[in-house]
């Protein structure tokens, strides 16, 4: 009796309960889902962006292959011993407290008509709206001889990870007196001052090490690069004569690149080192390309500037390098700007959130010495189609020491704030 | 006569209320998502002031002498050229009640 009248009010309390939920339940069913390949700046950010905006509003799902995520901006102060390689690896983990769900696998097929992706294991994910945010791929056989096997034994270390650690390494093992040659890649890549940043940091290791005698020398695809006018008055204050810049008007073009020998052939010239850092041509990495968001022509996927929705489809939004943004430079900072742009035109998509003119931004730091950053960046706009310059800067030549001093704590503090924005506040 | 003026009225009115709460809506969503922007420097500061706790007047002072270029930072000058009045009221509001970000220095 007594037993049967607790689990009746048992039953009666769970059918209450049940119905109070109900009305939870049933929004929580139909959540809108955001599903979003690849956790870089771009990806994770527009993820944390959404959730902590819009708690519980979506169910958010992150496709990305690797469990720990590398930090390529960063990379070039590892190879200088500037930074240790593990404070430029995270972990998604921090992301579950924000209800997002990431699955470390390869996402492989979409059916955009269908709204839904497929993953390497057939697990199916359908979406309300989609971005995709896979990097750069690399252009590997516009360098002739350079291919996947070729950068074991001349590392590209243009995506960071074990490539990162090689180029490590095989820095670590030059000698005094020895050559390290750099093939910098055509316009447009990821990280327009990254390779001059390289030699920068590549230079301070060995001089800082008793190496000083060793060279640098740079085999450009471009006439001029990012920041130059910095780059060459401070590889001649910090490193003279260590840093050779070659321009293809000079060194004629790379004919073969040779992993065996590690030499590079251009028309003046054989060069030898026994460092050969190959940066090929780039383009939208394959999951873009492969699901038809990139235009074959250059290789970029469009969009529309006002929101970073693809050109191509109503559902999906493509940002961080992929996307051809106009005249913003395809960095971590840019990535992470646009991500919020596309979390906005989600929000106002799926929420009937307002819709909000875009606020672009991007600053890109560029260490030259350890002591010594350079900055350039600017606002950008929606203008006549396209994401447009509207306010630039870029340091000084000749700047104050304690100008530049502060410039390395402010790439420090961006660091931090910007891994923040990406995995949560307990990353930094 | 009097009947159908009142309800006019009425519905004008309620239209007036709809139309300022969307407005409410668009801005605050407006400054939460700049903010986002100054976050993504001035998230985890040493170098980099913080902003959060920072009194309003002051933060809103800052960003007009950058905006009209009297004091000289080149990303702040950048960033704040492109902010309207609202827009920087607003920040300087937010981030003044703000809670400072663990570990962040104080203003």
């Amino acid at each position: 009796m007594n037993l049967d009248r607790r689990r009746l009010l048992k039953v009666a309390g769970g059918a209450g309960a049940g119905l109070l939920a109900a009305p939870t339940l049933l929004r929580a069913q139909i959540r809108p889902k955001v599903v979003i390949v690849g956790g870089g700046p771009a990806g994770a950010t527009v993820a944390l962006t959404l959730a902590q905006a819009h708690p519980d509003a979506f169910e958010i799902t992150l496709v990305e292959e690797n469990e720990l995520y590398t930090t390529c901006f960063g990379s070039n102060m590892y190879l200088a011993g500037l930074r240790d390689f593990e404070s430029l690896r995270h972990s998604y983990s921090g992301l579950a407290d924000f209800g997002i769900e990431v699955i470390h696998e390869r996402a492989l097929l979409a059916n955009r008509s269908e709204k839904v992706i497929t993953l390497i294991s057939r697990t199916r994910l359908d979406y309300d709206r989609l971005v995709v945010a896979p990097g750069v791929d690399l252009l590997y056989e516009q360098v002739p001889g350079y291919n996947p096997q070729a950068a074991k034994l001349m590392p590209h270390a243009w995506k960071a990870g074990p490539q990162t650690r090689l180029l490590r390494q095989q820095l670590d093992a030059v000698k005094d007196g020895e050559a390290v040659v750099i093939v910098a890649p055509p316009d447009p890549y990821k990280c327009p001052p990254g390779p001059y940043e390289r030699a920068s940091m590549m230079a301070h290791a060995l001089k800082s090490s008793g190496r000083g005698g060793a060279r640098i020398v740079i085999l450009d695809a471009k006439e001029k690069f990012s920041k130059q006018a910095l780059f060459m008055e401070g590889w001649q204050a910090l490193y003279p004569g260590m840093i050779e810049w070659l321009p293809p008007s000079v060194h004629g073009g790379i004919e073969l690149v040779d992993p065996v020998t590690k030499t590079v052939a251009t028309d003046l010239d054989l060069f030898t080192g026994t460092l050969v850092n190959i940066i090929p041509a780039q383009r939208a990495g394959v999951t873009a390309r492969e699901w038809d968001l990139a235009d074959p022509e250059t290789g970029w996927c469009p969009v529309d500037p006002e929101t970073m929705r693809s050109a191509l489809d109503e559902a999906v939004f493509v940002i961080g390098d992929a996307a051809a943004a106009g005249d913003m430079p395809k960095s971590a900072f840019s990535a992470n700007s646009q991500a919020r742009v596309a979390a906005m035109a989600i929000a106002a998509d799926l929420l009937g959130a307002p819709r909000i003119e875009p606020f672009l931004f991007n600053t890109c730091w560029s260490r030259i010495g350890a002591e010594d950053a350079v900055k350039v960046g600017g606002r950008y706009m929606p203008k006549e189609g396209k994401i447009t310059s509207v306010a630039s800067f870029v340091s000084a030549p000749g700047e104050d020491a304690a100008v530049r001093r502060r410039a390395v704590g402010e790439s420090d503090d961006w660091y931090r704030s910007i891994v923040a924005e990406m995995f949560g506040p307990g990353a930094a | 006569m009097a009947k159908p003026l009142r309800a006019a009225l009425a519905a004008a009115l309620l239209m007036c209320l709809c139309g300022a709460a969307a407005a409410d809506e668009r801005e605050s969503t407006r400054l939460t998502y700049l903010a986002g922007t100054c976050n993504a420097c001035h998230g985890s500061s040493i170098t980099i002031p913080a902003l959060a706790g920072r009194p309003a007047p002051e933060t809103a002072a800052a960003l007009r002498a950058w905006r009209d270029g009297s004091r000289v930072n080149p990303i702040m000058n950048a960033v704040a050229g492109g902010l309207d009045d609202d827009a920087i009221d607003g920040l300087a509001d937010l981030f003044a009640h703000a809670e400072p970000i663990a570990g962040e220095a104080r203003p």
